[in-house]
């Protein structure tokens, strides 16, 4: 029998239908896991293979969905015996078959049932783990190829990918589950799945369950638009309905096999059904599509890089890569990272978004940090609060690897150059975990100072790319920047190199734009202009700082002079609403305390700002005793009373804040800067709501307490480990529910044993003072501003 | 003026409820800048998610404190007197999807007051998920004369959260909805819903008493966004 691969695009592959239904007609009851009765009742399940088989399905798929160990860890059976049993009942089918044509033999791996973090609590290597103990049983059992179906994560889909291909040498095939909008349940469209699983070269891929055919016609419609591989359609028998207490779904098998004829004409290459499918429905498919002729995938050229949710096409229209998430030349940056202060990676991340970027460069290189761990942590947290697809910027390769392989979607990766060991490097890292890379136009022999030679080098990256596997649609090149006031021709050097990679090349182009006026006054307005010109040269994705109002305003106007922007809507909307909006500016009689009190972030910064310079205020403390202080204190009071509300708090709070981010430069240096002390805050293990504590971290940041956040889901050791480690005198616990309070009860009983002199403040929805105190608690604080007060008693009586 | 876009699914969202949810525990006093961010807040948390529901029709037996819904036995008080009288249960879960957790998770990084909004709007949103879902449900066994009881959800009274775990599971949620439970025992994404809804032929009435203002039943009487 020849390998399933060899057999892509050469016929049209049948699977079986659903495994399940078939179970549940069978008598299986709901709540039992189906996968036991590989060993139970081995005769049921080979005698539903074999009437896939008689049917005319080229593939079984084995009674493996839900074999992973954290599903069976109470049935008394290892993942090894199930799997295996399931692959024996395959292969006993194929064999009692009289049906002559190709059988094959898929290992089957569902979702393993919980969501990843950052949506969920289970580590990506732990999922790994998970999938990794399931392929290899499959292989050792003998199964032809490993199915993963019915994902709705695309984080779980790539760690199932990689444990699959790390561990066997079968053929994967993956499909997803879509809804009739397109996504799937985390929010990922046809074009981030088909990005994110063509980058990690999976040998076909497209989507079942959910739906039935006509209902997923529009879905599958998009993927053939837009993939590269061979293409999967296992759609359900239509919607589940309910009669007399049993489900059962609407199509009949002729209904199926006609929609499934049209979609066939898609251009598919495996086809068959998923939940309510029966040996009937494969059947009437198989005899209508049969001879439909299979086409061949072919290569649809288009570039994309993708997040978890959607993917960003490049080299149709000009993007935006936000430049800002890098130290270089950047003291406070460099201080966040020295300081593992995340919060403030991330609060770039976001701005960038908010300012327009499409795609955002991650770059945490500095001498002195454990650059992988750094990289690793920021792509992943930011990947907890941005949908948008990162460029991975390094130069340290084992920094890059970590990354991407941690990277949920596809990604741009910054960069590989024309050097021989930057390729030998970085190609088999991008062929492996998937990427479009940046290739910068210079070689061992320096940047060349002419375009040709820019060129040459690119071209020769293309082809190298090529020998590893990498199409051109993913290698864009950088034609380099250099400094004009430096080398005067320079500019022109690199418009030329934009224009000629363009045409002779055809393929996609970055750069920073920025660099070009290093050393020179004013450098926005140089900038836009070379910006402007770069776009004309043909420059897809620009590195820039959205937050620059002269690089946005380049970028609107040059979308809608060049017909990017029908109807100029984009420019008018952005430009007219900053017509219309009333700039947040301090009416000459609003003082500091009043614009926090209102809450007013942008007012409070710039009275400050306008007393500091005018020379109205000599000693930036009084500002923040007679002004500043008196402000939270009259907040801080009505919300004890009730007349203040706590999102009003709050934006009092990040007015104070932006406030003191204006003083503490005229403060550095006269030591009036203190803290009043350092704090803990921590939601206890297996909880993972902490909105809660973050409004308490926001608080006592306000009041000048030093917060040490150690996130959610905290062990109790890791809180005595940084107690001990810090020295630290307060420690502030959350936790939402009853079942979670039990791990507080534990963290406290933790430390009294270990650091006895910490004291321990609690809140969190279902704690009572009483509660508080019944667990040991030091005290019970019903809202942020009690934990205030609280800290404020604890570190006043010890000073 | 205090209505976000029509013709969304969740265009009929309370902005009060929003703000309740926010902690504002009085409308006319609230500021106006802060209302219109709560209305900003609803709109984003409703474009953010991605709501699904998943239900199943379930036999049900009650006997003193323990009810057999398809086979899965739950004891509880509470549960037991809820469904007293129902011949059959629906077995319910819903979710916005973490589209609003992510959501919720950036402004929680830089903009707290807003964060705390966002998920007053989630909190509300989902409610009103379930009203618009039930009421589907409910629209379909009218038909055959049945109502729905208010639905009813682990952690109310004595029926253990840790049913959540038995009720999804039964529903199969992950793989229809996307729903899941965590290693501690907490619904992700985290604005989703899992509850047993009982089916009566004498609902109507039983209805109006049980779902008088969702709080009057709750025996957290200090809770801070308790409906007066």
């Amino acid at each position: 029998m020849k390998k399933i691969t060899e057999l892509l695009g050469k016929k049209i592959l049948f699977f079986d239908g659903a495994m399940g239904t078939m179970l549940q007609n069978s008598g299986l009851k709901a709540g039992d896991l189906p996968e036991l009765l590989n060993l139970s009742r081995p005769d049921l399940i080979t005698s539903v293979h074999r009437q896939y088989y008689d049917a005319g399905c080229h593939i079984a798929t084995v009674n493996t969905f839900g074999a992973n160990r954290c599903k069976l860890k109470d049935s008394g059976c290892s993942p090894e015996q199930v799997i295996t049993a399931a692959i024996n009942c395959a292969k006993s089918a194929r064999e009692q078959s009289e049906n002559g044509g190709d059988k094959y033999i898929a290992m089957d791996m569902g979702p393993i049932g919980r969501l990843i973090e950052p949506m969920g609590d289970l580590s990506f290597d732990e999922a790994y783990d998970l999938f990794a103990e399931m392929a290899v049983c499959g292989e050792k059992a003998g199964a032809d190829l490993i199915l993963i179906e019915t994902m709705g994560a695309t984080y779980e889909v790539k760690a199932a990918v990689l444990a699959a291909k790390e561990n066997t040498s079968l053929p994967v095939f993956v499909t997803c589950a879509f809804d009739a909008s397109g996504k799937t349940f985390t929010g990922a469209d046809c074009e981030a799945v088909a990005a994110m699983l063509e980058g990690l070269r999976v040998d076909a891929y497209g989507l079942n369950c959910g739906l039935g055919p006509d209902e997923l016609y529009p879905v599958i419609q998009k993927f053939s638009e837009v993939s590269s591989l061979p293409l999967i359609f296992n759609p359900n028998a239509g919607l589940p309905r309910q009669k007399d207490g049993a489900t059962y779904f609407d199509v009949d098998p002729d209904s199926f096999a006609g929609s499934m004829r049209k979609a066939a004409e898609l251009g598919l290459s495996v086809m068959g059904g998923c939940c309510g499918t029966t040996p009937a429905h494969m059947s009437a498919m198989i005899g209508l599509c049969r001879d439909i002729p299979a086409r061949a995938a072919s290569d649809k050229g288009i570039t994309m890089v993708s997040s978890y949710t959607h993917a960003v096409r490049i080299g149709e229209e000009p993007l935006i890569v936000g430049e800002r998430i890098n130290p270089t030349g950047k003291k406070r940056f460099k201080e966040a990272l020295k300081n593992d202060e995340i919060s403030y990676i991330l609060g770039e991340g976001i701005a960038q978004q908010e300012a327009g970027a499409q795609i955002l460069d991650v770059n945490v290189g500095m001498p002195g940090i454990d650059e992988p761990a750094m990289l690793v942590k920021a792509v992943t947290r930011l990947q907890g609060v941005t949908d948008l697809p990162l460029q991975i910027d390094t130069s340290d390769t084992d920094a890059m690897e970590q990354a991407l392989r941690r990277y949920n979607g596809k990604p741009l990766i910054n960069s590989v150059s024309g050097k021989e060991e930057s390729m030998r490097a970085v190609f088999p890292l991008v062929r492996k975990y998937g990427g479009a890379v940046v290739g910068l136009a210079l070689d061992e022999s320096g940047i060349p100072p002419t375009a040709e030679g820019r060129v040459a080098v690119a071209r020769r990256i293309i082809e190298t790319a090529a020998a590893y596997g990498i199409s051109r649609k993913d290698i864009i090149i950088d034609g380099l920047t250099l400094t004009v006031s430096a080398e005067p021709d320079s500019a022109n050097v690199t418009l030329e190199t934009l224009r000629r990679v363009k045409e002779e090349l055809g393929v996609c182009t970055t750069l920073g734009v920025s660099n070009i006026s290093f050393g020179l006054p004013k450098r926005e307005v140089i900038n836009a202009v070379f910006y402007t010109c770069a776009l004309n040269a043909g420059l897809d994705c620009a590195i820039i700082n959205p937050k620059s109002e002269a690089m946005m305003n380049a970028y609107y106007s040059y979308r809608a002079l060049r017909g990017f922007d029908p109807a100029c809507g984009e420019y008018i909307s952005v430009y007219s609403a900053a017509a219309d909006a009333p700039a947040q500016k301090p009416a000459a009689s609003m003082s500091l305390k009043s614009a926090i009190i209102s809450g007013l972030g942008e007012v409070s910064a710039s009275i400050v700002r306008d007393k500091l310079t005018s020379g109205e205020v000599s000693d930036p403390m009084t500002l923040i005793t007679e002004e500043l202080i008196p402000a939270l204190n009259e907040v801080g009071d009505g919300f004890e009373k009730g007349t203040v509300f706590l999102p009003q708090l709050l934006m009092s709070a990040e007015a104070a804040k932006a406030s003191f981010e204006v003083l503490k430069d005229a403060l550095a240096g006269s030591g009036s800067d203190e803290k009043n002390g350092k704090v803990i805050l921590a939601t206890v293990k297996d909880d993972i709501h902490d909105i809660g504590k973050n409004i308490v971290k926001v608080l006592l940041e306000n009041y000048r307490f030093e917060v040490l956040d150690l996130g959610r889901d905290v062990p109790a050791e890791t809180v005595l480990e940084n107690a001990l480690k810090y020295d630290i005198k307060a420690v502030g616990l959350s936790a939402l529910m009853t079942t979670t309070v039990v791990r507080m009860e534990e963290t406290i009983r933790l430390l009294r044993k270990e650091a006895p002199g910490v004291k321990i403040f609690v809140g969190g929805a279902v704690l009572t003072e009483e509660y508080a105190m019944q667990i040991g608690a030091d005290a019970y604080c019903r809202d942020a501003m009690a934990s205030v007060r609280y800290c404020q008693k604890i570190f006043n009586a010890e000073s | 003026m205090y209505e976000v876009t029509p013709g969304r699914w969740y265009s009929d969202v309370s902005i009060r409820e929003v703000l309740r949810y926010s902690g504002v525990r009085s409308f006319k006093d609230c500021d106006e800048k802060i209302i219109s961010d709560a209305v900003r807040a609803a709109e984003q948390a409703g474009e953010a998610s991605l709501p699904k529901s998943v239900s199943r029709e379930c036999s049900l037996s009650v006997s003193g404190n323990v009810c057999v819904i398809d086979g899965l036995e739950i004891v509880s008080r509470s549960l037991a007197e809820h469904l007293a009288g129902c011949e059959r249960a629906l077995l319910f879960a819903a979710t916005l999807g973490s589209g609003v957790d992510m959501l919720i998770g950036r402004y929680s990084a830089v903009r707290m007051s807003y964060a705390v909004l966002l998920q007053g709007a989630a909190a509300a949103l989902i409610e009103l998920y379930c009203d618009i879902e039930c009421a589907a449900l409910e629209s379909r066994y009218l038909a055959e004369g049945c109502f729905l009881l208010p639905r009813f959800s682990p952690g109310y009274g004595d029926f253990p959260l840790e049913c959540q775990q038995t009720l999804t599971g039964h529903l199969n949620a992950y793989k229809y909805a996307g729903i899941a439970v965590s290693d501690g025992g907490q619904m992700t994404p985290m604005k989703s819903v899992s509850a047993v809804i009982g089916l009566s032929r004498e609902g109507k009435s039983r209805r109006g008493s049980c779902a008088s203002g969702k709080c009057a039943d709750c025996p957290n009487t200090g809770c801070l966004f308790r409906r007066v």
